[in-house]
């Protein structure tokens, strides 16, 4: 009987897999299709000669640098969760665990800048690039993305759960607060930091206002805004080269996300268990 | 350094690519000490554009689109290049047709030259009107003229319950590929002035005009449904399933390389490719043209070297190269005409005088209309509103838009 509910409960698991796969999977099946051919029907979705060569194609595009693109969005993306992570846990630690006056209300206001929509900050942002100079260079891909609200609301959350005791203990062995924060508060809140960094890896890979923006030039331009080019010139008539570029967008979200999935889980789902 | 701006979009033909790169390159040759700076816009075009004008970090010289000029043209932007004309004794403004340089002319004020533009056409594919022992377009077609040849050339499939094996037109929902059906039926969009959309966008004619679209689609099903197009995902013209369509001159390179067949031969000969006129009601057909100009931003770092690109980029020379990617019809009447050599391009010329600009180069914030007109065909054909329903519920929601701004 069991067994007959453990075989049930998997079953319909995998139905369940199946379906949400199955855009992903129609995807790369038409990525494989002949150049500028229909969309295949479901009876020939499966192609009868896969071209892998799309994917040369697209990547060594004769006059679109689609690996410069990629090299671009991945420095961008790991410098920004990089940067962020170490910024906002502070910011974070900070507002969880130090008293100072008015504490509430600075960090009210700090989350009340999530209110705003973006556009009301991007013409501000572009200027002050631009008297930086740092318009069109990585200053201008990373800066701006360095500090995030949202993650510092997360970990802050996080680093409340963590016992008061630890901290104390450490204190009477002689840690200060950024030895505390680096030893004891990071290492507890690898789910949290996970969760952030993967909210922002997708959120900065998937942007496509910011960069189009703040680069000009080819060379600086991000995955996201070059194959738009791609999408401008074979919008339409061409489904697998469009559907090439999708999954080469979309490979590296979809590595984050299986390699960050576990803490992915349980960041958010966190606070929901006291 | 002059820096140019461009919508993006590297076509699918690389040559297009390395013969404007040369075109470039030998600018800088000729010109020691200017450097060309191209800066390619991928999308987003007018917000980025004017972001820069708000910045101060506009370019020297930037592509104005036809369909979105107004925003720059009405708000003061750009320089007024009548001054340069007059005073550069080898450019002369009669060699561009009249009709397309005025396009970005303001009373005495000139804001653009024109590169090249594209009326929108019906394309037909001789080879399936052939089969059906059906005469080419007529030039005065009328409305019902046009019904019946699309009724002839539409098969419909063995099965009843399935879709039409080829055709008769391909009805596109994008504004662009049929405002000028309204037209060509005595209607039209806007007011005069451009303010305002009822008691234009709702009267009788385009009434009479979207009920036909819509019986074409369907009560007669000669076009494909909105459905049956994006199951489809290709332009079922291209691929020989239908014999007729509305769309600009860019089309052609696509069909040039059309896909091909099982055996190699391609879906749509391009020999057998005609190009007509678009049927009209009215004693004159009318359409619409896309055009491309070059400007000069206000305030730019170095406008004399600007212009000295321009008349570069507007030069026979240039446009003989430029043009012979076949993107679009150029400018330049010398250069339109040696292109005529080629059977498809001539039948372009015809056409060029019926053609006049977009409602965008004169109406800012007109892609609201257009974004509005889309819906309001797929309330039409997906939702079975009544088309004067929808027609009404689409002008107001325009002045509503209007008054916004």
């Amino acid at each position: 009987m069991k067994a007959f509910r453990t075989l049930a409960s998997y079953l319909l698991m995998l139905a369940l897999a199946a379906f949400l796969m199955a855009p992903f999977v129609w995807m790369v099946l038409v990525s494989l299709h002949p150049r500028k051919s229909e969309i295949p029907s479901i009876e020939h979705l499966i192609p009868h000669q896969p071209q892998w060569s799309n994917y040369d194609f697209v990547l060594r595009h004769e006059t679109l640098p689609v690996a410069r693109f990629f090299v671009n969005s991945a420095f961008t993306a790991v410098s920004v969760v990089v940067l962020q992570l170490l910024i906002t846990s502070l910011a974070a630690y900070g507002f969880a665990r130090l008293r100072f006056k008015g504490r509430g209300w600075v960090f009210g206001l700090f989350l009340g800048s999530m209110m705003f929509a973006g556009p009301v900050t991007q013409i501000p942002v572009y200027l002050l690039l631009r008297d930086l100079q740092w318009l069109d260079t990585f200053m201008a891909l990373i800066v701006p993305g360095v500090s995030s609200a949202f993650s510092v609301y997360l970990l802050r959350q996080f680093f409340l759960q963590i016992p008061l005791e630890l901290e104390e203990a450490a204190r009477i062995d002689g840690a200060g607060d950024l030895r505390i924060y680096w030893k004891i508060a990071l290492p507890l809140s690898r789910a949290a930091l996970a969760t952030a960094g993967a909210f922002t890896f997708i959120g900065v890979w998937t942007d496509f206002f910011n960069p189009l923006i703040f680069t000009n030039t080819t060379e600086m331009r991000t995955l996201e805004v070059g194959l738009s080019i791609f999408k401008n010139s074979y919008g339409g008539t061409n489904w697998p080269l469009q559907m090439t570029a999708a999954v080469i967008v979309m490979l590296p979200l979809l590595m984050v996300f299986l390699f960050t999935q576990r803490y992915f889980v349980k960041g958010i789902t966190l606070g929901s268990i006291k | 350094m002059l820096r140019l701006t461009n919508w993006g979009g590297a076509g699918e033909d690389n040559d297009y690519d390395r013969l404007v790169k040369d075109l470039y390159r030998r600018f800088e040759r000729d010109h020691p000490g200017v450097r060309l700076k191209i800066e390619n816009i991928p999308g987003e075009y007018v917000p980025k554009m004017l972001l820069n004008f708000v910045a101060g970090t506009q370019p020297e010289v930037m592509v104005l689109d036809a369909s979105s000029a107004a925003v720059f043209v009405n708000n003061g932007l750009l320089t007024d290049l009548r001054p340069f004309v007059e005073s550069d004794p080898e450019f002369d403004l009669g060699d561009f047709y009249p009709n397309v340089v005025d396009i970005a002319r303001r009373g005495d004020k000139l804001y653009a030259i024109p590169i090249d533009f594209t009326p929108m056409v019906v394309y037909y594919n001789k080879d399936l009107f052939d089969k059906a022992g059906v005469p080419y377009p007529d030039p005065n077609w009328t409305f019902a003229e046009f019904f019946e040849i699309a009724q002839k050339l539409t098969i419909p499939a063995k099965d009843p319950g399935l879709p039409p094996v080829q055709y008769g037109f391909v009805f596109t929902n994008w504004m662009p590929a049929w405002v000028m059906w309204l037209w060509n039926n005595g209607g039209d969009v806007l007011s005069p002035d451009g303010s305002k959309a009822t008691g234009y966008l709702d009267s009788d004619p385009n009434v009479e005009t979207l009920t036909f679209l819509r019986d074409l689609v369907k009560r007669h099903k000669v076009a494909p449904s909105l459905s049956e197009m994006q199951a489809m995902g290709a332009d079922p013209f291209v691929h020989g399933k239908a014999a007729m369509v509305v769309m600009g001159h860019w089309a052609l390179t696509g069909y040039k390389n059309a896909p091909k067949d099982g055996s190699g031969k391609p879906l749509i000969d391009w020999e057998r490719l005609g190009v007509a006129h678009l049927p009209h009601n009215t004693p004159e057909p009318h359409t619409v043209f896309y055009e491309a100009g070059l400007a000069i931003p206000k305030d730019c770092n170095h406008p004399e070297e600007a212009w000295e690109f321009i008349r570069y980029w507007t030069s026979a020379e240039v446009q003989r190269v430029y043009n012979s990617s076949g993107i679009a019809v150029s400018a330049r009447k010398d250069i339109s005409r040696e292109r005529a050599a080629d059977p498809i391009e001539a039948q372009f010329l015809p056409i060029v005088p019926s053609a006049r600009p977009p409602y965008g180069s004169r109406v800012e914030s007109y892609e609201i209309v257009e974004n509005v007109g889309r819906s309001m065909i797929d309330s039409i054909l997906n939702n079975d509103v009544p088309v004067r329903e929808a027609l009404r519920r689409a002008a107001s929601r325009i002045d509503r838009e209007f008054a916004k701004r």
